[in-house]
C-alpha cells in the first residue's frame, strides 16, 4: 500500500440523450459536507481525467474537504459514445450536466456546485436554470460570444468591422472558388447578421451592451443573480486568452455584474486550456478556497 | 487481483451483446484505471493497449477507444489502461518505467488469465513501445504492434526538446524557439519539465536510460508489427530495430502512414473530433486490418 489516503471512486456510464457517458464519481474522506461538484471540461476534447490530469487532482482536493465530485466525458470524447464535431457555445451538452447531478444526488448530495471551463462554463450558465438545488458556480474562461469554437476568430473580425467597411469588402471577395474560404466568408456574414439582429435588439431595451454578446448568458447569468447564487467568473491574462478581453470591454454593461453575488477574478496568467503546470498548481487549491469560502458565508447567512 | 465493480454502473452491455468495463484494477495495493470491451461471442484474441504518456497519451486516448470498439466484433477483447500518477489511476505514484511495466504486465496477465484459449496482443504507442514489448514478453503475447515507438528514451529526450522550442507558438505566448525550450529545460533540470501544460517529469525519463526498445525483444514467438506514422520511406532507427528482432529469430513487418501525427501537439484546441482525423482513419485502418490478417490466418493455419 501506498500509506496515503485516496479517495473511494467508482465509475458510472450514464445515459445522455441518444449516448452513453463516462464519469468517474468521487466520494469524500471523512464526513460528507452534502454538497457535489460537477467539472464540466472545456471544448478542447479532454478526457474525464481532464488534461494533465486537473480534474483528478481537484477530485482528491475536494474530496479532502468533504465534497463529492463527478468528473465525465462528454459524448465523442475519451470513453463516451457518439461523435462531437464542433463545440458551438449556443448549444450546450446539458444531457451531460443533468446526468451528472442526477448522479450526485442518488449519493446523497443535497446540494450541487459546478465547476466549468470554456464550453463546460457555458454548459453550466445554461443547465443552472434548471437546477433547484444549485449552490454555486465557478466558471473558468466563460465565453461571452455565441458560434462554434472556430467561428470565434471570424466573428472579432466582424465586431472589428464597421457595417460600411464590411459591405465594401464584401465585393471584393477572391477565393471564392474555394470551399475553405466560402466557409469562412459564410461564417463571417452569417455573424455579421447575427450581430445586426442582436444589436438592435439590445438597443431596444436600453442598453449598449455590445451586439456580440450572447444573450444566452446574459439570460444565464441574470437568471443566478436574482437567484443570488454566488458566481465566480476567471480568466486569464494572456494574449491568448481573448475571452478576458471580450469580458473587460463589456463588463461594465453586463447588467448580471451588478447582483452583488457574481465577480470576477482576472489572474495573472494563461488559464484557457490549462496551458502551465502553474496554472494548474494554482487552481486545484484557488477551487476549493472558493467554494469553502461561498458556502459556509451563505450557510451563515442561511442560519442567520 | 480484481476489477474494483460494484456492479452498478460500471459496467455497460451494447446491443450487439459485448460489454464494456471501466474500473480499476489494483496493483500492489495501488489503483490502475482500466476500460476492458468484451465480444459477446468467442473471444478470439485479446489486446492490450500501452499507451503513450503526457500530451501524447491525451492526444490519442480516443483513437485507443475506437480501436477496441472496431476490433470486437473481430471477436478481440482489449483494454486500455492509464499508468498509476496518470489520468484516472492512483494519485500518489512516482510514475517511473518499472512502475508502467509492473501496471502493464498486471494488466496483461488478467486477460490472458480470463481469456485461456485467446492469443495475446500487446500495442504500444510511442513511450508505450517501451513498455508493451517488456509486458509482451511477460505475458507471452503472440503479437506485439508498435505504433510509432520511441526506440530508446536520449532520442526522445531531443523530441521533446523540439517541441518545447515549438510550445510557445502553440501557446501564443512570446516568441518560439529557444527562449521556449530554456524554460522547459530549466524546468526539467528542476525535476519537472512543463510541455503546454503537461508534466515532463526527469525521473520518468530518467528511469528509460540505458533501456533502449532493441533490448526489449519480446521473445522469438512474438510477431512484431510496426506503424510509422507519415514520411515516406521507413525510419532507420525503426529499419535497425526490426533487423535486430529479425535475427533474434522473431517475423517482423512495417507499415507506413501517409499522414504524420502531431504527438504532443494532438489534437488539442480548436480542432475537430478524432474521428474526422485523416491520421486517426488510417491508424485504425491499417491496425484493424493487420489484426484482420491475422486472425484469419490463424483460422487457416491453426
Amino acid at each position: 500500500m501506498s500509506g496515503v489516503v485516496v479517495p473511494d471512486e467508482v465509475v458510472r456510464w450514464f445515459e445522455a440523450g441518444d449516448e452513453t457517458v463516462l464519469s468517474v464519481l468521487t466520494r469524500p474522506i471523512g464526513p460528507a459536507r452534502g454538497v457535489g461538484v460537477i467539472f464540466l471540461n472545456g471544448g478542447h476534447f479532454g478526457s474525464s481525467a481532464g488534461k494533465n490530469r486537473i480534474y483528478t487532482r481537484m477530485a482528491a482536493d475536494l474530496a479532502e474537504r468533504g465534497y463529492h465530485s463527478i468528473r465525465l466525458e462528454w459524448h465523442g470524447i475519451g470513453d463516451s459514445t457518439g461523435a462531437v464535431d464542433e463545440y458551438i457555445m449556443e448549444e450546450p451538452f446539458l444531457d451531460e450536466a443533468f446526468g451528472a447531478a442526477r448522479l450526485l444526488r442518488a449519493e446523497g448530495v443535497e446540494r450541487i456546485v459546478i465547476y466549468g471551463e470554456c464550453f463546460g462554463a457555458r454548459t453550466a450558465v445554461v443547465a443552472a436554470e434548471q437546477m433547484p438545488d444549485l449552490a454555486a458556480l465557478y466558471l473558468v474562461t466563460l465565453v461571452l460570444r455565441d458560434g462554434a469554437v472556430s467561428d470565434q476568430n471570424p466573428q472579432r473580425l466582424v465586431s472589428e468591422l464597421p457595417t460600411s467597411e464590411f459591405v465594401k469588402r464584401l465585393g471584393k471577395l477572391r477565393h471564392i472558388g474555394d470551399a475553405k474560404r466560402r466557409r469562412l466568408y459564410a461564417s463571417i456574414v452569417r455573424n455579421k447578421v447575427r450581430h445586426v439582429v442582436q444589436g438592435a435588439r439590445y438597443r431596444r431595451e436600453g442598453t449598449r451592451l455590445a451586439p456580440w454578446v450572447s444573450r444566452q448568458v446574459v439570460d444565464g447569468l441574470e437568471g443566478l443573480g436574482r437567484r443570488g447564487i454566488p458566481v465566480r467568473l476567471v480568466y486569464g491574462t494572456s494574449y491568448w486568452d481573448p475571452h478576458k478581453f471580450d469580458f473587460q470591454e463589456v463588463e461594465s454593461e453586463l447588467r448580471p455584474m451588478r447582483h452583488p453575488c457574481i465577480d470576477a477574478e482576472i489572474v495573472d496568467e494563461m488559464i484557457a486550456g490549462y496551458r502551465t503546470l502553474h496554472i494548474q498548481d494554482r487552481l486545484v487549491p484557488m477551487v476549493g478556497d472558493w467554494f469553502d469560502g461561498v458556502l459556509t458565508a451563505r450557510a451563515g447567512s442561511d442560519a442567520a | 487481483m480484481t476489477v474494483l465493480d460494484d456492479g452498478s454502473g460500471s459496467v455497460r452491455r451494447l446491443a450487439d451483446g459485448s460489454t464494456e468495463a471501466a474500473g480499476w484494477i489494483d496493483v500492489t495495493g495501488e489503483r490502475v484505471f482500466q476500460v476492458t470491451r468484451v465480444p459477446a461471442g468467442a473471444v478470439r484474441a485479446w489486446l492490450l493497449l500501452c499507451s503513450a504518456i503526457g500530451g501524447e497519451h491525451d492526444g490519442g486516448y480516443r483513437r485507443q477507444t475506437m480501436l477496441a470498439r472496431q476490433l470486437c466484433p473481430l471477436g478481440v477483447a482489449t483494454r486500455r489502461f492509464h499508468y498509476r500518477g496518470t489520468g484516472n489511476s492512483h494519485i500518489h505514484t512516482t510514475t517511473t518505467r518499472a512502475t508502467m511495466i509492473a501496471d502493464g504486465v498486471t494488466a496483461a496477465g488478467d486477460l490472458a488469465a480470463r481469456f485461456p484459449d485467446a492469443d495475446g496482443m500487446v500495442l504500444g504507442e510511442r513511450v508505450g513501445a517501451l513498455v508493451a514489448a517488456e509486458v509482451a514478453a511477460v505475458a507471452g503475447a503472440r503479437d506485439l504492434l508498435l505504433w510509432h515507438p520511441v526506440t530508446d528514451i536520449e532520442a526522445y529526450r531531443r523530441e521533446l526538446g523540439r517541441a518545447a522550442k515549438l510550445q510557445k507558438v502553440s501557446s501564443g505566448l512570446e516568441t518560439a524557439g529557444d527562449a521556449g525550450a530554456a524554460d522547459f529545460q530549466q524546468g526539467y533540470d528542476a525535476g519537472e519539465g512543463d510541455l503546454v501544460g503537461f508534466s515532463v517529469p526527469r525521473p520518468l525519463i530518467e528511469s528509460f536510460d540505458d533501456h533502449p526498445l532493441v533490448q526489449s525483444h519480446p521473445g522469438a514467438g512474438c510477431a512484431v508489427h510496426l506503424v510509422q506514422f507519415g514520411r515516406k520511406r521507413l525510419d532507420p532507427r525503426f529499419s535497425r530495430l526490426l533487423d535486430d528482432w529479425r535475427e533474434a529469430g522473431s517475423t517482423v513487418e512495417s507499415h507506413i502512414l501517409t499522414e504524420p501525427e502531431l504527438w504532443w501537439f494532438a489534437p488539442g484546441p480548436w480542432k475537430r473530433g478524432e474521428e474526422l482525423r485523416p491520421v486517426t482513419v488510417e491508424a485504425l485502418a491499417a491496425t484493424v486490418g493487420i489484426v484482420e490478417g491475422l486472425l484469419s490466418a490463424r483460422v487457416a493455419t491453426p
